[in-house]
């Protein structure tokens, strides 16, 4: 038996958790907090069900949720089975188990041939902690995990977090496009969840639910830093780069002569030649040294001469005798330069190298030429010339530096025509506070422009990429930039607004401009606003919560501040009216609803609306994402999305260790406690009890936060029920939260046979499938691991295919990259192949699932069939099994606590596992509508019907990776439908019986109700005694039998 | 106690219906029950009689049916009210019979209507009047002033000296017996204008008459009232209305009885009373004050003109005078010759009196 269970828990190592939350990305959304509960016990529920089965044991599962404290979304949740139990051994992989998944991915792959998709494309921007700034595809391709990316917390604050995974995934056909009022856009896959304030609540809310008119949340500050300051020296290329310090390099020379002995001695003792070491201390007839030492031989000359901190006497470099002087680190001055020649300046081609690189830095304004003349004179040692360029109109400063175009290269600004090579690199978005203000001051004198019209300050490019990065780099401020597209014809060009009292006080504060005009006008801007700050930011209908806990806590009128009285009748409360809001009620009693109010005021989220949302066509081949540690989402192009995970396991567990009790039924027990290790994504044992007694099987035990229960569609209760029909071997017992105990008895005894392993076709794999595959592979070359470990693939194939893809064929599997399992699964597609066997084919049986739905649903009828096997996409086999039930507790029973309606209740089923949610995009709700229910006598909306639909196949094409519902295969479709309608057919039968008896009953009831009266009244007129009517009822009742409605006319 | 003319037919009809349901039953047959049908189809001119009566048509009520067996019940209890009602010699009306419904085995009625259409099914079964099933119509019947004296119950009543508003003609009328009566004929007018101008000018002397004043459309007890003068006193009877489509319907159901009550209108119908209402000629003859023909007027006159009842040659031709002169007159129009006139001029002409 052990070896056994040994076998077992050896798969389920084989799933990571984090794997787990990616095949369950979209489920794992949780948008809804009753999904991730449903999402857990299904997960448990699963695994112990498909242990239990593989040895061949009756499952008898107990699953508890119980409240763990008063809080309402903390509950203690056990699942306990009577499997094979977990070897010591495995006991800390006991997350395996948990999320792992249905053991059916391994016998039959359910993963849809769609993609999966929580992730965004490749040109979305990604801030980092350390203030550079990314494209999500360069985080991927470059694996930079461990990078901390910003990250917000429940306070509504943004912090960094390490980024734990990276995934790039083959995009969907269509993405969602949200475009907002500030003018930002995303597109995102429409599953990826997107932080959405609603009735006064931040949520999490898919992209594709998110519709036009609603508020998304966007950072408004980047809290980013960095406090490391670069060495100029270090941005410069050191090849031929030559060190100008004559007096110093004689100095060093002349100590270590003195140290031993001679000259030759010193270029032996420290590796350099002994004709370099003189000419460095030779001079020629104009003064100059007859030679340099490049940085490197001065950095081992000072070290050999006992100075430890060389660089900082590296003041003056250069090359081919143009030397500059170097600021020790970058500076303000060196900044601001960058900045304006990132606006206004241009640097010779590279062509020109001989002679170092010209510089030219156009501009009106006498106080930029001025300070720019200052910096290249003063900071770099360069001689300037200054003209009137009559044909610009403007002023020009030349001067020439290959030195100053290196470092100005390093921080974006090329040579030649820079319209669209210019950057804004990690260089710069990585810098201090302080010196990114001075480039953005540099920046802004020379391409920012101040609109007294709008009271706004501009800034405008053609460079998209660059305005982008500009407005993240504002936000590290606080300042919120609005982003705008010009089109004049077929020019298209860029503009990032900075508007409103609190962001242009900000700019004036932190970055401002040189020019005192410039300065002086932003500041008469800043005064025009009266009153208070107008701001951009509110919160939508925020103020009926206000309103609610004034209420609550009585607070008199006098004491509202007008300012919230005002925002009452608008739209929303800016953060500022929020906080006067927030300040009146002193009462911190109630800490957590004022609390939470009171982070969203000084949050680093803004909402802002959404102007369109659509879909596109996705346009590109992958989308990417990222999982996040602890909070697990990030700025996106300033959006907050939460990354794929969702909420890790170890968040929901509360930081709790589970108690994992299990027995392979050795005799001995085994109770551990198991944490998560959040970084490796692992179990680790806590500690461990052993003792004596005869059980087998496994308990866990936990604690779940932020998840909700109740007893809903959506809701663990159906989700057990529907398990057990699905099930009928299977004995569960549930207890909720309230005590309230709930059995499911096993209607059948037989253990379903194992389902026999299954080879997985190419058809329904993808490139990471397969790469698992390879890794696990026995097979000694590419080509023979596709033939011996893939359905339906033969050696000449897999050579074929290996050639169309162009994989060398004899390495090991093991050493496929993920490029080429992609391009193989393309090559797959050109090839033809068998389609996959139908044999592999599991379905419940009509037998059991009447079984399954007599025991659970009770009905007065019930019926069941299971349809012979299809195909559908020319060749993929799949069969259909329905079931239908009528009376007892069938229909929407389940659904009556939170009133939702009556009538026919379907329940769907993929592989026998259930189908909770997203009913509404699922084949099977298709097929179910498409039949006209009337006709069989049933009414949708009242009749007590049950509806089970099980769709097996080893490649479900299910729409999304929550595999919540299956695609609308036009084969899928009308087989449903033909077995609905067949198993209507018979449930017509039986009702219009049902309804002829009831007609009798009812026929018969009216003349024991009136003959009476007649006789006896008959009597009366008569003057006799009332006659005997028992004949005459038999027979009219006899009659009604046969004939039915007597004669009415003659 | 009294009896009513006809309740003890009425009572033994009532027993004979008890006895058909009991034997039926004891013969272990649902009992049946043939109405007349009362549908338009079923209702025929009778031109002998001068009045509609039913047709041969009936319609089955069998309790074997799960739709006619309440029915079939609710009518059985009606029929033991009315049993019920003879025996004590009393009266109710349908409004009475609908609340005492309230307490009957078979239910309460939905409303009025049904109850009442149960009574009708009894009168067409006997071919009775609903009076002789001690059901009485609400309404009171019309005034009569004249040299006729009356026995109601233990009072007698003279219609000279019954005030000036005259003799009440009760619902219970069959119950009334005629004691004397030195009249010689009727004079029904429409309105109760003209009624009392006939009994200040004493025209009930002048020309012998007992003056009844119809108030509108006739109601069953005058109707019945009329009949009775006519055939147990022998006093011919004079119908004396407005000369406008409705003034000449008034006549008309007195004379032929209406539709709606074919099934008795043996029992009301005065095939012998006689219109002496305004005509068009006279309009034209007497120069009447007018009023123009209003369009509801035309269509009911038009109606007329098809209507069995007015197939002759007195009506068609005064019929198709008034739609030509587009106008009518109201009997009170001939004020313009004094308020005497009517008495000392029209009247005596239209009696042929005069001269």
């Amino acid at each position: 038996m052990s070896t056994l269970a040994d076998k077992i828990f050896e798969e389920f190592r084989e799933h990571s958790v984090s794997e787990f939350f990616r095949k369950n990305a979209a489920m794992l959304g949780y948008t809804g907090k009753i999904r991730s509960l449903t999402t857990i016990i299904h997960e448990g529920v699963t695994n112990s069900i498909d242990a239990a089965e593989e040895a061949g044991i009756l499952p008898r599962v107990y699953v508890a949720i119980r409240n763990a404290s008063t809080s309402p979304e903390h509950y203690r949740v056990i699942i306990e089975d009577n499997a094979t139990g977990i070897p010591e051994e495995h006991i800390a992989s006991v997350f395996g188990k948990m999320l792992a998944g249905t053991k059916l991915h391994r016998y039959m792959q359910q993963r849809g041939q769609q993609g999966i998709g929580v992730c965004m494309t490749g040109d979305t921007k990604v801030p980092m902690a350390d203030g550079s700034i990314k494209r999500i595809d360069e985080i991927v391709s470059n694996d930079l995990r461990g990078k901390q990316v910003l990250t917000l917390g429940p306070d509504f604050k943004l912090r960094p977090s390490k980024i734990i995974k990276c995934w790039k995934i083959p995009a969907p056909q269509h993405l969602v496009e949200l475009k907002l009022l500030t003018g930002k856009t995303i597109k995102l896959t429409p599953e990826n969840p997107v932080l959405v304030f609603r009735d006064g609540q931040a949520e999490w809310v898919k992209a594709k639910d998110i519709k036009k008119g609603m508020f998304v949340g966007i950072s408004k500050r980047l809290p980013a830093s960095s406090s490391k300051i670069p060495r100029v020296l270090d941005i410069i290329r050191k090849e031929g780069l030559r060190v100008d310090a004559p007096e110093t390099t004689s100095k060093f020379i002349d100590i270590l002569i003195k140290k031993h002995g001679s000259l030759k001695k010193v270029s032996k003792q420290i590796g350099i030649s002994y004709d370099r070491l003189r000419n460095w201390t030779r001079r020629m007839p104009n003064g100059n040294p007859r030679g340099r030492p490049t940085v490197n031989e001065f950095q081992i000359l000072a070290k050999a001469a006992g100075e430890n901190d060389s660089s900082r006497l590296i003041t003056r470099v250069g090359r081919n005798g143009f030397y500059v002087n170097i600021p020790q680190t970058v500076n303000a001055d060196l900044m601001w330069f960058v900045g304006a020649m990132a606006g206004d300046g241009h640097i010779g081609s590279p062509e020109n190298k001989r002679w170092g690189h010209a510089l030219f830095f156009h501009n009106k304004d006498l106080e930029l030429l001025n300070r720019a003349e200052r910096i290249l004179k003063n900071v770099f040692g360069l001689r300037v010339k200054r003209y009137f360029d009559v044909r610009r109109g403007t002023f020009t400063l030349e001067t020439s530096s290959s030195v100053v175009a290196e470092i100005l290269r390093y921080f974006g600004v090329p040579a030649g025509n820079k319209t669209l090579t210019l950057s804004i690199p990690d260089s710069v978005s990585r810098l201090p506070n302080d010196l990114l203000a001075a480039y953005l001051r540099g920046f802004f004198d020379t391409d920012g422009g101040l609109s007294r019209r709008y009271r706004e300050i501009t800034f405008g490019l053609i460079n998209k990429e660059v305005v982008e990065c500009m407005a993240l780099l504002l936000l590290r401020f606080g300042i919120f930039s609005r982003f705008r597209v010009n089109k004049e014809g077929h020019k298209v060009s860029y503009q990032l607004v900075v508007s409103g009292k609190e962001n242009l006080v900000r700019f004036a504060e932190v970055i401002g401009f040189t020019s005192a005009k410039k300065q002086k006008q932003l500041q008469e801007f800043i005064q025009s606003f009266k009153g208070s700050s107008q701001n951009a930011f509110f919160f939508p209908g925020i103020q009926a919560q206000i309103r609610r806990l004034y209420r609550a806590r009585n607070i008199p009128y006098h004491k509202i501040p007008s300012r919230v009285w005002s925002s009452f009748y608008a739209q929303g409360m800016t953060p500022g009216s929020l906080t006067a809001a927030l300040d009146v009620l002193e009462d911190l009693n109630s800490w957590t609803d004022v609390e939470y109010l009171k982070a969203l005021a000084e949050g680093d989220v803004a909402w802002v609306r959404v102007v369109e949302s659509k879909l596109v066509p996705a346009q590109v081949e992958y989308v990417y994402d990222l999982t996040v540690e602890n909070s697990h989402n990030f700025v996106a192009n300033g959006i907050i999305v939460h990354n794929s995970g969702a909420t890790m396991f170890a968040q929901m567990t509360s930081g709790k260790p589970v108690k994992v009790t299990t027995s392979t039924g050795s005799g001995e027990i085994v109770e551990a406690d198991v944490m998560i290790d959040v970084t490796k994504n692992e179990g680790k044992i806590v500690s461990i009890k052993k003792r004596k007694g005869r059980w087998r099987g496994t308990r866990v035990e936990f604690e779940v936060k932020e998840v909700v229960y109740v007893r809903s569609r959506y809701g663990p209760f159906n989700y057990l029920r529907m398990t057990a029909i699905a099930n009928p071997h299977v004995y569960i017992r549930f207890d909720e939260p309230d005590g309230v105990v709930t059995i499911f008895e096993n209607a059948v005894t037989e253990v379903p046979k194992p389902p026999k392993p299954m080879k997985p076709h190419p058809w329904g794999m993808m490139a990471d499938d397969l790469l698992r595959l390879a890794k696990q592979s026995k097979a000694k070359k590419i080509t023979s691991f596709l033939a011996s470990d893939l359905a339906r693939v033969s050696s000449a194939k897999a050579k074929q295919v290996c050639k169309l893809a162009g994989v060398a064929e004899n390495r090991s599997p093991g050493e496929l990259t993920w490029e080429e399992a992609e391009r193989l699964i393309k090559a797959f597609k050109q090839v033809k192949l068998l389609a996959p066997p139908s044999e592999g084919l599991r379905p419940i049986g009509a037998e059991n699932i009447i079984s399954g739905m007599r025991q659970v649903l009770k009905p007065e009828f019930v019926h069941a069939i299971t349809r012979p096997p299809k195909v559908y996409r020319g060749g993929v086999p799949f069969l259909v099994e329905v079931g239908i039930a009528y009376g007892g507790e069938a229909g929407k029973r389940t659904a009556e606590e939170v009133g939702e309606e009556q009538g026919i209740e379907l329940i769907r089923f993929a592989n026998r596992a259930p189908l909770i949610f997203d009913q509404g995009a699922c084949a099977i709700t298709t097929a179910m509508r498409s039949v006209d229910w009337r006709r069989y006598g049933i009414d949708i909306a009242s009749s007590p019907v049950t509806l089970f639909v099980n769709v097996v196949s080893a490649y479900v094409p299910y729409t999304s990776a929550g595999k919540q519902s299956i695609a609308e295969e036009p084969e899928i479709v009308a087989e449903l439908r033909a077995a609905m309608m067949e198993v209507a057919r018979e449930l017509r039968l039986f009702l219009n019986r049902k309804i002829r008896i009831k007609e009798k009953k009812e026929r018969a009831k009216v003349f024991e109700r009136y003959l009476p009266i007649i006789a006896q009244k008959a009597a009366r007129l008569a003057r006799t005694r009332p006659p005997e009517i028992g004949k005459l009822l038999r027979k009219i009742a006899g009659e009604l039998n046969d004939a039915g409605e007597g004669k009415q006319e003659s | 106690m009294t009896q009513v003319k006809g309740s003890k037919k009425a009572r033994e009809q009532l027993a004979h219906l008890g006895r058909d349901v009991l034997n039926a039953i004891q013969k272990g047959e649902a009992p049946k029950l043939k109405i007349p049908s009362r549908t338009t189809s079923n209702i025929v001119y009778d031109p002998k009689h001068r009045y509609y009566v039913l047709g041969t048509k009936f319609s089955l009520r069998t309790a074997a049916s799960m739709k006619q067996v309440k029915k079939f019940a609710q009518l059985m209890c009606v029929a033991d009210f009315a049993a019920e009602l003879i025996e004590r010699g009393k009266f109710a009306t349908l409004r009475e019979m609908y609340y005492t419904a309230e307490g009957w085995e078979t239910g309460p009625f939905a409303d009025q209507s049904e109850s009442d259409l149960l009574v009708e099914d009894l009168e067409a079964m006997f071919g009775l009047k609903r009076e002789n099933l001690g059901l009485m119509p609400e309404e009171d019947g019309a005034a009569v002033f004249g040299e006729l004296v009356v026995q109601e119950g233990n009072v007698r009543i003279d219609a000279t000296k019954a005030g000036r508003a005259g003799y009440t003609i009760p619902p219970t009328i069959d119950d009334v017996e005629f004691v004397k009566c030195k009249a010689k004929r009727v004079i029904a007018v429409e309105t109760m204008g003209m009624y009392h101008r006939l009994v200040q000018e004493e025209a009930w002397k002048k020309f012998d008459a007992l003056i009844v004043g119809l108030k509108g459309q006739a109601a069953r007890a005058t109707r019945r009232f009329l009949k009775r003068a006519n055939e147990e006193l022998g006093l011919p009877v004079y119908l004396f209305t407005d000369g406008d489509p409705f003034g000449f319907h008034i006549a008309m159901v007195i004379i032929s009885g209406s539709a709606k009550l074919a099934y008795i209108n043996h029992e009301l119908a005065v095939p012998n009373a006689q219109f002496i209402g305004v005509t068009a000629s006279d309009i034209v003859e007497y120069n009447l004050p007018t009023d123009k023909l209003r369009e509801l007027d035309v269509t009911r006159l038009k109606q007329l003109l098809r209507d069995p009842r007015y197939n002759n040659e007195f009506w068609q031709k005064e019929i198709k005078k008034m739609l030509e002169l587009g106008k009518k007159a109201e009997q009170q129009a001939f004020a313009k010759y004094g308020l005497e006139y009517v008495v000392k001029e029209y009247l005596p002409a239209k009696l042929g009196l005069k001269g």
